[in-house]
């Protein structure tokens, strides 16, 4: 039975975290993760929220998890004294920079990003790692998983207004990353 | 019509106005500034053109069919999870730290009398009381440091099996990540035969670092307070053994370094304590 529950959510699942943290590994881990905790909690879900918005926020949670062991390591690494890592970080000036394109040949790319068969599901993609955690949580909850603003606020922890705004100015910068793509493409063509 | 929105105040709400998430006043409003505005209309365009693209990525699916192993996944769940700490990050700063002490040590001269005392850095414990007062705060905090994972009993340690763990790891291991590499590492030396572990307390990549006086072939710790480090005799690791892979750390410094490479947890076993003689318990 708990195997059951387990496939219906377990795609949903791994394509928000993959979305959300670019890296089909640590996507998986937490898969596995939000389910065995899921397991182990599941006498404290209280019919107060959906079922699935319960393991949504449960898998939100590995997410930001890993996110901040991310940025633990990545202020490691500035504060060593190994010379290869002497590099200036890049800002997120130049990291605009790099075009969508240039993204998409890259070699070192995760492989299960070989997925996203068409090209315009490739510059979608592509342009969502270059919004910021919050930004891009939110619009992979909304505009992939279908959640509602209601249902995103109670998955992240925050005001329905903190889901609106950071929903509105992600979808802002995509558009703008996404601005000479959508432009050769006809914009409207793409919105019906 | 002073209460109607301009562009400004629209802007914000257009992502919630495409998605009906407004509320009737705000919707009411929205509507009637959009009839009246090509450039907000535009703008509203270009949201649902980004909304629209995103719906368009494709579902994906991990490699590994969770729900094909989820029963043995919660079978080998371990009863407490605690991540494992970074190794590498704890690793280097414990043997910065192990370096620094050991040049001071070397500068320490040693109590005549404690060249054929027991060998162990708690050598005196029997023999004299230290002269500064045992702080009991800061043992408190070693013991904490070093106690087992909670929830793990170490009786339970001491009697598993470990052929039976390694299967069970071997058997749903086809994935390098997820809770069985958060299982307690205080649990993994367990894992291993002890020949496998006798071999490996020889080798030279050795994370774990313990430094007692030498003198004697062998002596562990076995009671006494004064490091605050593995005193309680449950975990008495802290052995010099000639025969387990030593090395003399400077001709007069009569300090032994033993190696030790079981995999144990790193952070929960660090401590640096001193006795009254300047002999350094280290342990990585």
């Amino acid at each position: 039975m708990f195997q059951t529950l387990v496939r219906r959510y377990q795609s949903r699942i791994f394509t928000a975290a993959f979305r959300i943290l670019s890296n089909s590994e640590e996507a998986e881990e937490v898969v596995q993760d939000t389910f065995l905790k899921v397991h182990q909690n599941i006498s404290k879900f209280r019919q107060q929220a959906s079922f699935s918005s319960w393991v949504f926020k449960i898998a939100h949670n590995q997410c930001m998890d890993i996110l901040r062991n991310r940025q633990r390591r990545k202020g490691f690494r500035l504060l060593s004294f190994d010379p290869q890592s002497n590099k200036p970080e890049p800002t997120e000036e130049s990291m605009e920079a790099f075009t969508v394109i240039s993204q998409l040949t890259d070699p070192g790319a995760d492989p299960s990003q070989s997925l996203e068969l068409s090209e315009q599901g490739a510059m979608v993609s592509e342009a969502l790692k270059q919004l910021t955690d919050t930004q891009r949580t939110v619009v992979v909850l909304h505009d992939i998983e279908g959640f509602q603003y209601s249902e995103i606020a109670e998955i992240v922890g925050t005001s329905i207004g903190t889901v609106r705004s950071r929903l509105h100015y992600g979808r802002v910068k995509l558009k703008e990353l996404l601005e000479p793509y959508f432009s050769q493409q006809n914009m409207s063509a793409i919105s019906r | 019509m002073s209460n109607d929105f301009n562009c400004e105040q629209l802007e914000p709400l257009l992502s919630a106005y495409h998605d009906g998430e407004l509320n009737e006043a705000e919707r009411t409003l929205a509507e009637r500034h959009l009839n009246g505005c090509d450039a907000c209309q535009n703008r509203l365009l270009e949201i649902g053109a980004v909304a629209s693209s995103l719906k368009l990525l494709p579902r994906l699916n991990p490699k590994t069919d969770v729900a094909a192993n989820i029963e043995q996944l919660i079978a080998n769940q371990p009863k407490s999870v605690t991540k494992i700490q970074r190794p590498v990050i704890w690793g280097a700063a414990g043997i910065a730290a192990a370096a620094a002490v050991l040049l001071v040590a070397g500068n320490f001269k040693i109590a005549p009398n404690s060249a054929n005392s027991p060998v162990t850095a708690n050598s005196n414990v029997n023999q004299s009381l230290p002269k500064h007062e045992h702080d009991p705060a800061k043992s408190q905090d070693l013991e904490i440091a070093q106690a087992p994972a909670p929830g793990v009993n170490p009786a339970q340690q001491e009697q598993s099996n470990p052929a039976q763990v390694a299967v069970g790891n071997h058997e749903h291991g086809s994935t390098s990540h997820g809770p069985e590499s958060k299982k307690d590492p205080a649990l993994d030396q367990h894992e291993k035969p002890a020949a496998d572990r006798n071999a490996k307390k020889n080798s030279k990549f050795n994370p774990h670092l313990e430094v007692a006086s030498r003198g004697n072939e062998s002596s562990t710790v076995t009671g006494g307070t004064t490091s605050g480090s593995h005193l309680d005799g449950s975990d008495s690791q802290l052995i010099a053994n000639r025969s387990g892979g030593t090395g003399v750390l400077g001709a007069d410094s009569n300090l032994v370094a033993v190696y030790d490479t079981e995999q144990r947890g790193v952070t929960e076993e660090l401590g640096i304590t001193t006795d009254e003689d300047g002999l350094y318990a280290i342990k990585l």
